[in-house]
């Protein structure tokens, strides 16, 4: 089982790089959220930020340790009778709670600033605009 | 708790699905509200990207309702390949395509009103 992603490195390079990448793309969504946040206050913000942890969360932990073969999906806990059931659940919940979860609250966000005013990092009386 | 509603709601999350799905398609409403406000390619990115996330995630969960471990043998195994790479596919391409535009919309926002004053 714990020698499963090597093998897969070897065989199928592609499915192998998927965990990289979607590592990858949690941490970029957490920063950029972070990044475009940071001086905002309001809803939208929140949401948007908490969407970006819970997605961040889903895509840089959980999945990749499903992709590893180190957990046990909850449709495949008759054919693993070592597993402990409960475990796989506590898993899967918090698989399935992180990523729909955080694609509404990214959503939300997303949505109520693309329709609410332009946000404003500073209060441009104050801010020298760079040439 | 029945053990069918269990099923439904906790081991095969319809509920939490719907709100996954509905809250991609927030995504591609902010997205397109954006690009028709701002008219900027990288929000028509974002579209795009979340688009594709929608297709994937509903062929995902297509797959797993008529696919299961008790009936995969039936299948041609060529179709089965098919049928879960293909939404595969589109979800790593419309994450990549929503990441890379949301980025970019962040770096133009943070270039129209830099804050390090």
């Amino acid at each position: 089982m714990l020698g499963t992603p090597l093998a897969t490195l070897m065989t199928d390079p592609l499915a192998a790089m998927r965990p990289v990448f979607m590592i990858l793309m949690g941490l970029s969504l957490l920063l950029v959220a972070w990044r475009l946040t940071r001086r905002s206050g309001g809803w939208s913000g929140r949401f948007l930020m908490a969407g970006a942890i819970l997605l961040a969360v889903g895509y840089a932990l959980v999945l990749p340790l499903y992709e590893a073969r180190l957990l046990v999906p909850i449709s495949m806990i008759t054919y693993y009778p070592n597993a402990d059931a409960g475990t796989a659940l506590g898993w899967h919940l918090l698989k399935v709670v992180s990523m729909n979860g955080g694609w509404l609250l990214f959503g939300a966000g997303l949505a109520i600033m693309a329709h609410g005013p332009s946000p404003l990092r500073r209060n441009p009386q104050f801010s020298i605009v760079r040439p | 708790m029945n053990p069918v509603l269990f099923e439904i709601f906790v081991t095969q999350a319809l509920v939490l699905d719907l709100f996954g799905v509905m809250g991609l398609g927030l995504v591609a409403f902010g997205a397109i509200r954006l690009a028709s406000r701002f008219g900027s390619i990288n929000a028509r990115m974002m579209t795009w990207g979340a688009l594709a996330l929608i297709l994937g995630r509903v062929g995902i969960l297509a797959y797993g309702a008529i696919v299961t471990p008790a009936n995969f043998m039936e299948f041609d195994p060529t179709l089965l390949s098919v049928g879960k790479n293909i939404p595969i596919g589109l979800m790593t391409l419309g994450l990549g395509m929503l990441v890379v535009g949301f980025w970019s919309h962040e770096r133009d926002l943070s270039e129209a009103a830099p804050d390090g004053v």
